[in-house]
């Protein structure tokens, strides 16, 4: 055989290129090619190292790669698919660190400005919006989600599976059997729930996206009424405000903002008032104690809408200006705000951002001005468990979360103890129905999980929870970490900040007084979808923690949590935290 | 790792150029080699095991089959050895959850209860471009048993080869007789290196501008509820997703083909504008040119061709396609696409050259071909039979009726996705493809590939994660 032999092949062979420009030009283009591929790379890397904080060393972009993970380390984000790998997925933390590395890279300042820039052009010219926003007619924005919610597969046929879907995927349950078995916990806890699934802006608004008017509104998902229905039959109370909605529509109300994913304060109103007497009319409303003379002040207020924010404009307000809001802030008598501490009201709301955009200020409805961090996340008090306390005279008891609606509130609540649990009536859990409406692809897309919760067994004595007035910083101890939650990855969340869970093993107790031995601590994943330090938490290493109780954290407690342990101790904040090496 | 990324543009493409040009002629191989297994392991450390046993078992199969004295004897058991591992590796992964789970549905509409089989062969993970690194390595075996190849000088060479980064995930399937004398020796030019970068330039533009806008047309389309989808927008849906994957793949090949051209390669082309095919037979010569000629030299020549009657003809073709289907994904879809396509191609060749759709205008022959083509993609794309014949009854009038299909459509039928589609119309029947746009190399073309380098980059930040659709196969 001889050592060469040519390519019998050719006939679908490589193509042959006939140049036409000199060896030297030739050198310049290659120059400008290496060039556009190392220059930003470099210039970003070189002015990340030279803008170190010495005083807080961070790795620049690719001395992270070589900063593995330990082999204890649990997974940072969400846990993926845990079966669908077994052979191969052995490494998941050296495999996600990887896609860390990736992810932090990609965050160059080259590539938001680029993107940003774009995006700018992109909506001002052509009208596009992006992953997470539709440019609808005449102004109007609509999140994605709740487009694909409306369209996709929908509540009650599972999203079939296939060979081309990434096998590790955040497992996806279903909402029908999640939602069954909730209520079965509360009934067996004698306690009724009252689901509130509120229509999204396509539902009432679809000419704003197709150009057409449509017969009969409001358009719902094919299986959606079938979808109550079979709630109903389970137990669940369904209040669905959609068709009143279209009557507020057709009465000249403007339902939802234009370019936000939630309704105008006046909707909101309607919606406490149309659930505040569904909820008089349960044969159990007449036994409760009115406990709440409220009062009423009214403020205008504006924002530019989360989806103008999710559109990333460097320069929003050259294409959208603000929509203005009058909004009623109830207050109880002297002026203290509703549903703060009423952790004994035997109501509860269990809500997502439309709970919260008119209360928490993170949302963009807080007044100018409003001063330091802690009180520019004081609660605004306009939201809809204030307006239907108002509607009721109670003081209620509120579990809410932005883009939590689904699971984290129902955890929130679980993890109450059994016997203050055990004396509510009802929860009344107000969620946008696109939670309830998303398929497997969508909803992952969307950071919306399905999830069975436990409830705690803690029998609570009538004393004060934890140590209130501890004041902050007293408590310093070591303690090893036994588990954490994942956490979502920052960018894909509709909110901007979260917290996260975990549960440590206590070592020395170096500062304070501290009888617990395996607490649950809340800790800040990320602000301004930027991860936390605290972010980083390993499974089975030792840190020293400076804690507060939780419950002293007021202007924390409408963040998002994401809580994934069945813990239910009460939980304390971390205020600082440091590697114990 | 995808070439449409961040991290595969600004830190390994410059760092895998760096190292494979700094290092000694000697050790070029090496390099490239290593690099590759970084570009591969990217997605999980532990596949490039399996790669490099894969590899280390042709090699040793490639040593016996040109052992000095070799038998005949000692050729079959060496090319059969390697046949028999590429594929056991492949049919493990790829085909065995496919296996149990459908054996265990028969058992169970048989009556006969669960078929009792460890829990984890139903989930069993597939390694990345599993499909096409098996095939090119087996391919080596194959042709130095054939005497169509030298072997490899030595188990880097080799170990390049199978593992090279441009080419490892999603082809084009390069044959190792059609680069083992690259392999020995090649030229490594300026010109070449701008005719290699002006072709990445031009495949990532298409990827971007082209198949990306596509794929978020089809998606909704194909996700869209039971009844929620109007003829237009499914007819619309289809041919968005026959743009997607034709422009996407292609884009891919562009790109490998410039990238191996950057380190002296010429790879073979993959495509050849498929969509002007007057026929399903000519389609399978423009389309996938890569996996068309190794299922042609591979499987349906040894099976007998077309030289054992025309009923045999028939059967190899159906079966060749049932194979080509398969080899694409362990779904019953895949296999029904393949079917559609070998039935055809038996079809057309029982027809003859003489018969009336022959002697049709090729305009018509053309929007026949293709009309056939966006039919079988219905399979190719749905996840299973009951989407794909839901989908199907859409584009013939049986959907549409749910009131959602109104906001669908209005939202497709957006004059901005026209204009996309129409630029996709355009570029597949108006312009010429990408190597005879580049085949004279102008400067001009070399600055316009550095523009739409840019520009791409920019769109691609905006876009977000959109890995290539033939990674999954």
């Amino acid at each position: 055989m001889s050592t060469e032999m040519k390519n019998p092949y050719d006939e679908h062979g490589a193509h042959l290129d006939e140049i036409k420009f000199s060896h030297r030009l030739g050198w310049v283009f290659v120059i400008v090619f290496l060039a556009l591929i190392t220059l930003p790379p470099l210039v970003r890397n070189l002015s990340e190292a030279f803008n170190l904080d010495p005083a807080e060393p961070k790795w620049i972009a690719p001395v992270k790669l070589f900063d593995f993970p330990s082999s204890e380390a649990e997974d940072l984000f969400l846990k993926k698919k845990s079966n669908s790998s077994r052979i191969t997925r052995t490494s998941p933390s050296l495999r996600d660190h990887l896609q860390a590395f990736e992810k932090g890279a990609e965050e160059a300042d080259f590539a938001g400005i680029s993107r940003r820039v774009l995006q700018q052009e992109l909506t001002g010219f052509l009208g596009e919006g992006n992953q997470k926003v539709i440019l609808g007619k005449d102004g109007w924005l609509f999140y994605r989600a709740a487009f694909d919610g409306l369209t996709g597969y929908g509540p009650l046929n599972a999203e079939p599976d296939a060979v081309t879907k990434d096998p590790d995927r955040a497992e996806w349950y279903q909402p029908l059997p999640v939602i069954r078995r909730f209520a079965k916990q509360l009934e067996e806890r004698g306690i009724e729930l009252i689901l509130v699934p509120v229509p999204v802006k396509p539902m009432i608004y679809p000419e704003e996206i197709s150009g057409k008017e449509v017969a009969e509104l409001p358009l719902r998902h094919p299986d959606q009424l079938k979808f109550y229905e079979a709630l109903e039959e389970a137990g669940v109370r369904v209040i669905d405000l959609s068709d009143s909605f279209v009557k507020l529509k057709e009465a000249g109300e403007q339902v939802f903002l234009k370019q936000d994913t939630h309704w105008t304060a006046a909707t909101m109103q309607a919606a406490a008032k149309e659930v505040a007497a569904y909820v008089k009319g349960r044969p159990w409303f007449g036994e409760l104690q009115p406990d709440l003379n409220p009062t009423v002040q009214t403020a205008g207020r504006e924002n530019l809408g989360d989806l103008v924010g999710m559109l990333d404009l460097p320069e929003p307000r050259r294409l959208y200006e603000p929509e203005t809001q009058t909004i009623e802030m109830i207050s109880a008598d002297g002026g203290a705000a509703v549903t703060s501490s009423a952790s004994k009201s035997p109501l509860v709301v269990l809500g997502d951002s439309f709970v919260n955009v008119y209360d928490d200020p993170g949302l963009g409805f807080a007044p100018e001005n409003s001063g330091s961090e802690e009180e520019s996340r004081s609660s605004i008090g306009a939201g809809f468990a204030q307006h239907l306390a108002k509607e009721l005279s109670l003081e209620l008891e509120t579990h809410v979360a932005n883009g939590g609606g689904a699971t984290a509130v129902r955890q929130s609540f679980a993890k109450r103890p059994d016997n203050r649990v055990r004396e509510k009536k009802a929860v009344i859990w107000v969620l946008a129905s696109r939670d309830l409406l998303l398929s497997e692809t969508p909803g992952g897309k969307a950071s919306v999980q399905w999830r069975d919760v436990t409830f705690s067994d803690r029998i609570e004595e009538d004393k004060p929870e934890q140590t209130l007035n501890a004041p902050a910083g007293t408590i310093t101890l070591t303690g090893t970490v036994l588990e954490r939650s994942s956490i979502p990855d920052p960018k894909s969340t509709p909110y901007e900040d979260a917290l996260y869970s975990a549960q440590i093993k206590v070592g020395t107790v170096e500062a304070g007084k501290f009888g617990e031995t395996e607490p649950l601590l809340y800790l800040w994943a990320f602000k301004k979808r930027t991860l936390q330090p605290t972010a980083n938490l390993e499974a089975g290493k030792t840190y020293r923690f400076t804690l507060v109780p939780w419950s002293s954290k007021t202007e924390l407690h409408t963040l998002t949590k994401q809580d994934d342990l069945t813990v239910f101790t009460d939980p304390w904040f971390v205020e600082k935290m440091e590697e114990v090496k | 790792m995808v070439f449409s990324s961040h991290i595969f543009l600004f830190y390994f493409l410059p760092l895998a150029l760096a190292l494979y040009y700094l290092s000694p002629k000697g050790l070029k191989h090496l390099m490239l080699t290593l690099m590759s297994y970084v570009f591969y392991g990217w997605w999980n450390p532990w596949f490039t095991l399996l790669m490099l046993v894969s590899t280390f078992i042709d090699y040793g199969c490639g040593k016996l089959i040109t052992a000095p004295g070799a038998t005949a004897r000692q050729k079959k058991v060496g090319v059969t050895l390697s046949v028999l591992s590429n594929l056991g590796i492949l049919a493990f992964f790829k085909y065995c959850s496919f296996a149990v789970t459908n054996i265990s549905l028969l058992s169970q509409w048989l009556g006969w209860g669960e078929v009792p089989v460890p829990d984890f062969l139903y989930y069993i993970v597939l390694p990345v471009g599993i499909s096409f690194y098996t095939f090119q390595s087996m391919s080596y075996s194959i042709d130095l048993y054939r005497g169509h190849a030298v072997p490899a000088k030595n188990f880097i060479d080799f170990a390049c080869y199978v593992s090279m980064f441009p080419q490892l995930v999603a082809g084009p399937i390069v044959r190792y007789g059609s680069v083992a004398d690259q392999l020995q020796s090649r030229e490594h030019t300026v010109e070449g290196f701008v005719a290699g970068f002006t072709r990445f330039n031009f495949g990532f533009a298409k990827k971007i501008f082209l198949a990306n806008p596509m794929g978020a047309i089809a998606d909704p389309c194909f996700a869209a509820v039971d009844g929620g989808l109007t003829a237009p927008a499914a007819w619309l849906g289809i041919m968005a997703y026959a743009f997607q994957i034709y422009f996407d793949f292609s884009a891919y090949s562009d790109m490998a083909i410039g990238l191996g051209r950057m380190v002296g390669f010429r790879f073979p082309e993959n495509f050849n504008s498929p969509y002007k095919s007057k026929s399903i037979t000519e389609f399978w010569r423009r389309w996938h040119i890569s996996l068309s000629s190794f299922l042609r030299d591979y499987l349906y020549i040894p099976l007998g061709g077309n030289r054992r009657g025309n009923a045999r003809t028939y059967f190899n073709l159906l079966l060749v396609m049932l194979i080509g289907g398969l080899w694409h994904g362990a779904q019953w879809t895949f296999v029904m696409w393949g079917a559609i396509h070998g039935g055809m191609l038996a079809f057309e060749r029982m027809m003859g050259k003489d018969s009336f759709y022959s002697r049709l205008p090729n305009a018509v022959r053309v929007g026949i071909t293709f009309i056939i083509v966006l039919i079988t993609w219905v399979f190719f794309r749905a996840e299973n039979f009951e989407v794909a014949t839901r989908y199907l009854g859409a584009m013939f009038g049986l959907g549409g009726d749910a009131p959602v299909a109104g906001l669908l459509s209005g939202y497709l039928m957006r004059p901005i996705d026209w204009i996309y589609v129409l630029v996709c119309v355009g570029v597949t029947w108006a312009l010429p493809r990408s190597p005879e746009v580049l085949e004279k190399l102008t400067p001009l073309k070399v600055v316009l590939g550095f523009v739409l380098l840019v520009t791409s980059v920019m769109f691609m930040y905006w876009q977000g994660f959109n890995p290539f659709l033939y990674f999954q196969f």
